[in-house]
C-alpha cells in the first residue's frame, strides 16, 4: 500500500494494519500522531521542547506496543495518545518540583511554527505572552484549555482524556480562559490590542 | 484585554503547533518499525505435480470424454470382428420381415479354420 493512500484510512484501522505488519500504516500513524502529542506535550511542559519530544517518543513507543491488542472502534486513537501523554507529562512535572524547578523561570522561548518574517513579529510576541500565562495555570485548568482551544478537541472527549465528567472540563475550560485573561491583561497594551481596537 | 482577543490568540496558536524534528521523526518510525509483528504469511503447501496419466485424460476432456472414447474404440473393435453382411443389416435397416425369416449371421464363420488340407 503506497503511504499517500493511508490519507482517507482511520486512525484506528491503521492501527490494524499496523499490527497486521503494514510498514506505511507504521509511517502514516507516525506522521499522524506524533505531531499532536509534540505540541500537547510542549505546551504542558511550558515550552521545554527536548522533554516535550521525550514525552511524544514515549507516548508513540507505548503505542506500537499496544497495536496488537488494539480494539477497533472503542477508542479513539488520539485520545488515548493525549491521554498517555497527560500522564507522562504529569510525572515529568513532579520530577521538577521535587527537584524545585520553576517550570515558568526555565521555560525556553516557545518555538514559533512559522518562518521568522519581521511583520510576524507581534504574533511570536504574544504566542510567547500566552505560553507564558499557560503556564500559570493549575495542571488541569491548562490541560483542559490546551486540549479544547489548541487541539481542538471536544468536551467529552477531553473528559475522556482526563478522566473526568463534561461539566467538570468545562468547569476547568471556563476558569482557565478567565486566568488567561487575567494574565495577559497587564500586557495588552504592550502586545498591542490597544492599538488593534484604536485601528478600528 | 477582550474575550475575542484570547480567542484570536488562542487560534493562532492552534495554527502554529511546535513541528516535530526530523530527528524525533526518525526515532520515532524506527521505533515503529522496530517493534511492528511480522506481517502474517500462510504456509506453502507443496503442491502434487500431477502424473502423465492425469494430464492425458485432463487433456483429453476429463474422465466424461476418456469414458466416451473408450466405448468408441470397444465398439469399433466389434464392428470390425463382425461379418460384413451383419454390418449392411445394421447400416441400411433391411425389411423387418426379412430380417425376421432369415438367420443371420452376425459372427464370420470360422470352420475354414477347421478344414484339412
Amino acid at each position: 500500500m503506497a503511504f499517500d493512500a493511508t490519507n482517507e484510512i482511520p486512525d484506528d484501522a491503521l492501527m490494524v494494519l499496523y499490527a497486521n505488519g503494514d510498514r506505511q500504516a507504521a509511517l502514516a500513524l507516525a506522521h499522524r500522531i506524533t505531531p499532536r502529542v509534540l505540541g500537547y506535550a510542549t505546551r504542558l511542559l511550558g515550552g521545554d521542547r527536548a522533554e516535550a519530544e521525550d514525552v511524544a517518543q514515549e507516548t508513540m513507543l507505548r503505542l506500537w506496543r499496544t497495536a496488537p491488542a488494539w480494539r477497533q472502534g472503542e477508542t479513539k486513537v488520539t485520545t488515548w495518545a493525549y491521554r498517555v501523554a497527560t500522564n507522562l507529562c504529569i510525572d515529568r512535572q513532579r520530577s521538577r518540583r521535587r527537584k524545585g524547578q520553576v517550570a515558568l523561570d526555565d521555560a525556553p522561548e516557545p518555538v514559533d511554527g512559522g518562518p521568522g518574517a519581521e511583520g510576524r513579529m507581534q504574533d511570536t510576541q504574544r504566542l510567547a505572552a500566552l505560553e507564558a500565562a499557560l503556564a500559570t495555570l493549575p495542571d488541569r485548568q491548562r490541560q483542559a484549555v490546551v486540549l479544547r482551544h489548541l487541539e481542538g478537541l471536544t468536551n467529552p472527549e477531553i473528559a475522556t482524556v482526563l478522566d473526568i465528567g463534561v461539566e467538570a472540563v468545562e468547569s476547568l475550560t471556563a476558569r482557565g480562559k478567565r486566568a488567561l485573561a487575567a494574565a495577559l491583561s497587564g500586557q495588552k497594551d504592550a502586545l498591542g490590542y490597544k492599538d488593534d481596537r484604536d485601528a478600528e | 484585554m477582550q474575550n475575542s482577543d484570547l480567542d484570536d490568540l488562542l487560534a493562532l496558536a492552534a495554527m502554529r503547533p511546535p513541528a516535530p524534528s526530523p530527528a524525533l521523526m526518525d526515532r520515532v518510525t524506527a521505533d515503529a518499525l522496530a517493534l511492528q509483528p511480522q506481517p502474517l504469511t500462510a504456509p506453502r503447501v507443496a503442491v502434487a505435480r500431477p502424473g502423465l496419466m492425469s494430464r492425458l485424460v485432463k487433456m483429453l476432456g476429463g474422465p466424461a470424454a476418456m469414458t466416451g472414447v473408450t466405448s468408441a474404440a470397444l465398439f469399433g473393435v466389434v464392428l470390425g470382428y463382425l461379418d460384413p453382411s451383419t454390418l449392411d443389416i445394421l447400416a441400411l435397416g433391411q425389411a423387418a420381415d426379412q430380417a425376421e425369416t432369415e438367420a443371420v449371421d452376425f459372427f464370420p464363420s470360422v470352420d475354414f479354420l477347421m478344414t484339412e488340407g
